[in-house]
């Protein structure tokens, strides 16, 4: 079913909509959640709870794209839950990312500014539409899919080590680009 | 802030990236699904010798392989997201030392109209080019203020009965006209109204008829001239006049007459002017057999019942 079907059966309240997202985008969202979490019944909680926040928000929302709808869901309800548990159940995979996110951010001796939700993101995003492709694709494909290193490597046919390496010189000139912009996180 | 709290960030980044990445390196994944299924059919066309199994299978393996694409759009072409439009990327280029970056900058800031807070800026930053030596730039900051300060006294500015205003940015860039597309504020939103194709590359006037319901867009190439009537509000437009005055005089007469795929007709109008609120009246210069015969027409047409009449000049004289 097309994805203008799918929340046409939000839209009417039919549950049968909640049967089609799970046959055309289950595996899309745990895939998502699985990069963020470790165990499996946390996995298909998330995917669940994504079914749920969707029947919740559609209407009033009308999702332009209903896979990056979805995902960003089920991502926020990944990450809530990540918070939650405890170092013991923590993914490795996924604190590794945000152990690299950490070089964009400030060293601890400089003071914080606080900053709205989605004032960053406006940032990140005008990097981003400024970076070249393949660079932007494989940070979006890092730090919003949270795919892994290897997983990455076999998408864009490229060596584990080249894609470390782009990776790292994106967060470096992603760091640089907010400090030019007066941001100090 | 902590690194949880910039991977949120990120997850608020604009969709269209988000979707672009999601299918970006997908080649590579579906060599390896297109592998799989080589060797799953091998394997099959030894274990069966029955055709139905070897048809079953090319079936699937095509059904896999069609891509389904429904519109071919720019973006899709692209392979790449389009580019958005960025407010603060002309507001630095007004900083710049290149005149035809702040004269293309200040026409593009009237874009920011609907950002209330980038209205403000743009209006703030556009002001002091209003002084400016350079004609052009002056006159560009002029009307950019008139439309972002929703002052609206600009002669460019065409006012419709419905309140609604019409005009084009880039004001007479060219000794030809302006930029081919019509702008329109309603209800004090601004919309890009419409864009015409490459062959009308100049919008050279805009004639309200005198009820102000209806507008003739008066175009031009370098070789032709077009005109379009359009009632703004309903989104009805007649269909190109020159050209089907030209087509109507010529069958009427019995001259050879084509039409080029590129629409050039090397014909031209002149003395443009509503006869009432619904008829417009035209003169023609209208161009057969390569511009061997020159017709010098009269036209005249009726918008509500779409009705053309073209006669030659002298006679209806």
């Amino acid at each position: 079913m097309e994805d203008q079907g799918i929340v046409h059966l939000y839209l009417r309240r039919s549950q049968q909509a909640l049967l089609e997202t799970k046959n055309k985008y289950g595996a899309y969202c745990k895939a998502i959640a699985r990069n963020i979490l470790s165990n499996y019944s946390d996995i298909e909680e998330c995917e669940n709870d994504t079914y749920l926040a969707a029947w919740n928000t559609i209407p009033p929302n009308m999702p332009r794209k209903f896979s990056v709808f979805l995902g960003r869901i089920a991502r926020n309800i990944a990450l809530d839950k990540y918070g939650y548990n405890t170092a013991k159940k923590r993914n490795r995979e996924f604190e590794v990312i945000l152990t690299e996110l950490e070089g964009c951010l400030a060293s601890p001796n400089t003071v914080e500014t606080e900053y709205e939700a989605g004032e960053i993101a406006n940032l990140i995003n005008q990097f981003l539409y400024e970076i070249d492709e393949q660079a932007r694709n494989l940070f979006i494909r890092r730090y919003w899919y949270s795919d892994s290193i290897e997983n990455i490597s076999r998408m864009f046919n490229m060596s584990n080590s080249k894609v470390k390496s782009t990776l790292f010189r994106t967060r470096n000139k992603l760091r640089d680009y907010l400090l030019k912009e007066g941001v100090n996180l | 802030m902590k690194s949880e709290d910039l991977f949120r960030e990120i997850g608020l980044i604009d969709e269209n990236l988000i979707d672009a990445a999601e299918h970006s390196g997908i080649n590579g994944r579906k060599k390896g699904i297109s592998k799989k299924w080589v060797v799953l059919v091998a394997c099959l066309a030894l274990y069966s010798s029955t055709a139905t199994v070897l048809l079953a299978t090319d079936y699937i393996k095509n059904q896999n392989s069609e891509p389904y694409i429904r519109y071919l759009t720019a973006e899709s072409l692209e392979l790449q997201p389009v580019t958005q439009y960025d407010a603060d990327k002309f507001l630095k280029a007004l900083k710049s030392d290149n005149n035809d970056y702040i004269y293309i900058a200040i026409n593009r800031l009237v874009e920011s109209f609907n950002d209330e807070s980038m209205r403000v800026k743009a209006l703030k930053e556009i002001q002091p080019f209003m002084e400016s030596e350079n004609e052009k730039i002056a006159d560009a900051a002029a009307f950019a203020v008139d439309i972002l300060s929703k002052t609206y006294e600009s002669s460019y500015i065409v006012e419709l009965a419905d309140g609604s205003k019409i005009f084009t940015l880039f004001n007479n860039y060219s000794d030809y006209g302006s930029q081919n597309v019509l702008w329109r504020i309603k209800d004090n939103v601004l919309e890009e109204y419409f864009h015409y194709s490459r062959t009308a590359m100049y919008i050279r006037k805009i004639i309200p008829s005198p009820d102000r319901k209806l507008i003739a867009v008066v175009m031009n190439s370098n070789k032709s001239d077009f005109i379009d009537i359009i009632n703004v509000e309903d989104r009805m437009t007649s269909p190109e006049l020159v050209e089907s005055a030209r087509v109507k005089y010529g069958a009427q007469k019995e001259l050879d007459t084509w039409i080029r795929i590129d629409h050039e007709n090397y014909s031209y109008v002149n003395d443009i002017v509503w006869n009432d609120n619904d008829t417009l009246q035209f003169e023609g210069s209208l161009a057969y057999d390569d511009t061997a015969i020159i017709e010098d027409v009269i036209v005249t047409y009726q918008f509500s019942k779409k009705e053309m009449e073209v006669n030659k000049l002298n006679e209806s004289r």
